[in-house]
């Protein structure tokens, strides 16, 4: 499904702000695998994602979706196969649209933009039932401008969204760091139904080692730009919090002064 | 009988003081639209009503004179058109180009006269000099440029270079400036171009040039009237004269100018007006150019730079500014 | 006021309301502050005016007149987009560049269509007045563009321009091209200030390299004026606030003309432009606050 070949993100190149985010990762996301990914701070894990959404331009390195060389590709044509949630939730939705409209955006996500109107009694239909599923009462408020509703409430409007169109890559950026712990769970939850009900090859970045663990099939770490840990299976099963902080702090090579934002 | 012949003269009496009080509350509507205000313009304006007083048309008596600048804005000057349109006056006067444009084009039955406009035929204002037709007549100011050109060539005999400041984008400008190349050509005599776009570019149109000419030309551009001061004081610490194209220049330091006053342009233009009051059709009055071919001089301001004017200029000038 | 003098500011009102079309589409869709449109006014009057004094089909000449606008606005998103150049600085070097190229199209300052053949010579000579004729194919032209323009703002397509304006991230991560929503945005709103210039030449007889001067300020002010007036967040509401707020812009200047009301004089006239302007942009932040202070009270 998704194929990183020796992937080299460098910023600010060539000036005293160098920095070497990712040092040749490779990583083969095989087709409906979850797959999770933990570091510190500056480890590389956003930077990742954004080689394979296309947000981040890579300075060596090839980038694969479904055998397609995707590398050159802007992140506008990438969307065609990569449906994305952020870690803000302002960034997902547009707030002076509605949100009927909002989800109409997302649901032309992989097709030609054209006269078509947007919003037919058809998708409407489609954009109530799909956002029932939330349980939010959002399908009585589908003319309301997004800009009205919650940061969680708008998460749970991403995920929905990243689903009305027909692609099997969901990225999520930390998707559920902004929230207060109450909606993350709820957006956590929500996330495993519909990446279970629609199929979905995920890559999932969280600074929380519980969530890494207790979502997907497999595990990375990273750590300075470099793969570290790579755990799946019935070897990602016996692991837990404690052991993954451990190896963490191996490859840190110190003792954590600060574990409590890993352990949230 | 007796009885009869009293009746007859009180009828005599009551219809001949109905007939003159009709005459006397006539009371006659003159609309005026202007490009933009400056010297120039405005001379005119004061011009037509002095030269309509004259006539006997007196504002606030017998007159009524409306008057509306649209500030240099062609989409004000059209809506201006429409207002006066509506307010169905006897005359509507345009000064300068696209004002008269607009009048013209808003109506096809109202008198329009236009003034201050250089090149009528080519703004398609009439199509006939001689017989105009329609409903548009007027004064056009086409400046004597060829006589600037000997006149300038009689104040420096061996003029080699006369630099000219105007803004392209105005008509009347564009229209002087070919006629300046096209005179000075005649006489070997080379023409250097200063561009400004607006008046604040005037003075540094006019400080690029100075290098390079003689003498400065101002033609009657709006851009540059609005900015004379400015251009002669560019042009006076370079020591180098400004020939106006229009004598109201001459009160600015220009040191000499051939030509019309605006003032008398404007009261030329009160003769067409009256043509129409009296029941003239405007398409039946030919176009005429304005009138006057008055020499000012300015004496100080040529001592200054050192230049003497000729003896035999100072001789046959009209108005020396000593 | 005359019904001839407001009969003449509808027509203008309306044929400025297609200005404040475009500039609504650049300063509230795409948030693209563009001063291109004091170029593209006059460049569509030059457009129809050499071209229908060239012989050509008046209304193939107003189409030449769009494209040219569109054309205009196409230089700017290029500057803006591809070079990288801040929006409005961007603007402001396709507006001075206009300039040239307007006198350039026209080979002179000024061009007369009067006693030419229109769009609105049938109109005027159907036996109709020939106010109301001409007023008549003005609305018709300003109603078929603002259908256009809420229709377009309804599709798939249009409510990515929509989103361009305001998180570009999202609608590149949606799938769409923010540079091109940016050109098409442009190339339209320019489009139809062209489309407006050439109205006004041919309804005012002359095309005129100085009349695009302050187009972005009455753009604007139409826009805030209507929008202030007439608030919604449907976008035909919003449309046709702006077409709205374009007419009773006008109107306040036919008030600002009539000699003597309120003791106003022409010269007036930029400051009333200045104070409505202002005044529709303090009134719903003051609005605001009322509203605010009353629900501390309460």
């Amino acid at each position: 499904m998704l194929h990183l070949q020796d992937i080299h993100v460098t910023f600010n190149g060539g000036t005293i702000l160098e920095n070497h985010a990712l040092r040749g990762i490779s990583l083969t996301v095989p087709e409906h695998q979850f797959l999770t990914i933990i570091g510190s701070n500056g480890a590389g894990k956003s930077t990742l994602l954004g080689a394979a959404s296309g947000e981040t331009p890579t300075s060596t390195g090839r980038v694969e979706i479904d055998n397609v060389d995707v590398t050159k590709w802007p992140v506008y044509r990438r969307a065609m196969y990569a449906a994305r949630v952020f870690q803000n939730p302002l960034a997902g939705t547009c707030a002076t649209l509605t949100i009927e409209e909002n989800m109409a955006l997302a649901y032309s996500r992989v097709k030609r933009r054209d006269w078509r109107l947007a919003l037919s009694s058809k998708r409407r239909k489609l954009f109530r039932e799909r956002i029932s599923i939330l349980g939010l009462g959002l399908e009585d408020r589908l003319s309301d401008s997004i800009g009205l509703l919650s940061g969680g409430q708008r998460q749970a409007v991403s995920l929905v969204m990243a689903t009305l169109a027909d692609s099997r890559l969901l990225l999520l950026d930390e998707h559920t760091a902004a929230l207060d712990p109450r909606m993350a769970a709820f957006i956590l939850e929500l996330t495993n139904t519909v990446v279970k009900d629609f199929g979905l090859t995920v890559m999932m970045v969280t600074h929380s080692m519980k969530d890494a663990l207790a979502c997907g099939d497999r595990t990375i770490m990273l750590h300075q730009g470099k793969t570290v840990l790579d755990v799946a299976g019935e070897e990602r099963d016996k692991l837990d919090v404690a052991h993954l902080l451990e190896m963490f702090n191996k490859v840190r090579g110190e003792e954590l002064t600060d574990d409590s934002l890993l352990l949230s | 009988m007796k009885r009869l012949k009293r009746l007859a003269a009180i009828g005599v009496i009551a219809v001949s003081c109905m007939i003159s009080m009709e005459a006397f509350a006539q009371n006659y509507k003159i609309a005026v639209s202007q490009i933009v205000e400056h010297p120039a313009l405005d001379a005119t304006r004061q011009g037509l009503l002095d030269g309509l007083k004259a006539k006997g048309y007196e504002e606030g008596k017998n007159l009524t004179f409306t008057f509306q600048t649209a500030q240099g804005n062609p989409a004000i000057g059209v809506q201006i058109a429409k207002q006066f349109v509506g307010e169905k006056p006897d005359v509507l006067v345009g000064i300068a180009t696209p004002t008269a444009q607009a009048l013209a084009a808003a109506t096809r039955t109202i008198p329009v006269v236009f003034t201050a406009v250089t090149d009528p035929l080519g703004a398609k204002l009439i199509k006939n000099l001689e017989h105009p037709g329609g409903n548009v007549t007027g004064l056009s100011d086409l400046t004597p440029v060829a006589q600037h050109v000997d006149l300038m060539q009689e104040i420096l005999p061996d003029l080699k270079a006369i630099g000219v400041v105007y803004n392209p984008g105005e008509a009347n400008a564009v229209a002087l400036v070919e006629l300046l190349k096209k005179a000075a050509k005649e006489k070997n005599i080379a023409v250097v171009e200063g561009i400004a776009m607006k008046s604040a570019d005037v003075q540094s149109a006019a400080r690029i040039i100075t290098s390079k000419v003689q003498v400065i030309y101002a033609p009657t551009d709006n851009t540059v009237a609005s900015a004379i001061d400015a251009l002669v004081g560019a042009a006076n610490q370079a020591k180098i004269p400004v020939v106006g194209g229009s004598t109201s220049f001459i009160e600015n330091g220009a040191i000499a100018s051939l030509g019309f006053d605006y003032y008398q342009v404007g009261v030329q233009t009160a003769d067409f007006v009256e043509a129409i009051f009296k029941g003239k059709k405007p398409g039946d009055i030919p176009v005429s150019f304005a009138k006057g071919s008055d020499l000012f001089l300015n004496i100080p301001a040529a001592e200054k730079l050192g230049i003497t004017l000729p003896e035999a200029m100072i001789k046959r000038a009209t108005t020396i500014k000593k | 006021m005359s019904l001839f003098a407001f009969l003449g500011t509808l027509e203008i009102g309306l044929i400025y309301g297609l200005v404040a079309l475009g500039v609504y589409l650049t300063f509230r869709i795409l948030d693209f502050p563009d001063l291109t449109v004091d170029g593209s006014f006059p460049m569509g009057g030059a457009v129809v005016a050499t071209a229908i004094v060239a012989g050509m089909n008046p209304w193939l000449a107003t189409v030449l007149a769009f494209l040219a606008g569109a054309a205009s606005g196409l230089v700017t998103a290029f500057l803006a987009v591809r070079c990288g150049i801040l929006h409005l600085l961007a603007s402001i070097l396709t507006m001075i560049a206009a300039f040239s190229i307007n006198i350039r199209i026209m080979g002179r300052p000024n061009m007369a269509l009067l006693g030419d053949a229109t769009i609105f010579t049938p109109f005027e000579n159907m036996g109709v007045d020939p106010t109301y004729a001409r007023l008549a194919v003005v609305f018709g032209l300003v109603l078929l563009s603002f259908l256009f323009i809420i229709r377009l703002l309804s599709s798939d397509f249009g409510l990515a321009l929509r989103a361009t304006g305001v998180n570009e991230q999202m609608v590149a991560a949606q799938g769409g091209s923010t540079a091109l929503y940016t050109y098409f945005g442009l190339a339209l709103s320019n489009g139809f200030v062209g489309f407006a210039g050439a109205l006004f030449a041919m309804t005012s007889s002359f095309a005129d390299v100085t009349s695009g001067v302050g187009t972005i300020v009455v753009g604007l002010a139409a826009v805030i004026l209507g929008q202030t007036l007439l608030p919604g967040k449907r976008i035909w509401v919003a449309v046709l606030a702006v077409i709205i707020g374009s007419i009773l812009y006008r109107l306040a200047v036919a008030f600002a003309l009539s000699s003597g009301m309120f003791g106003m004089q022409p010269s007036d006239l930029n400051l009333i432009t200045a104070t409505l302007v202002a005044a529709a942009l303090i009134v719903p932040k003051m609005k605001g606050k009322l509203q605010f202070k009353k629900s501390a009270k309460a």
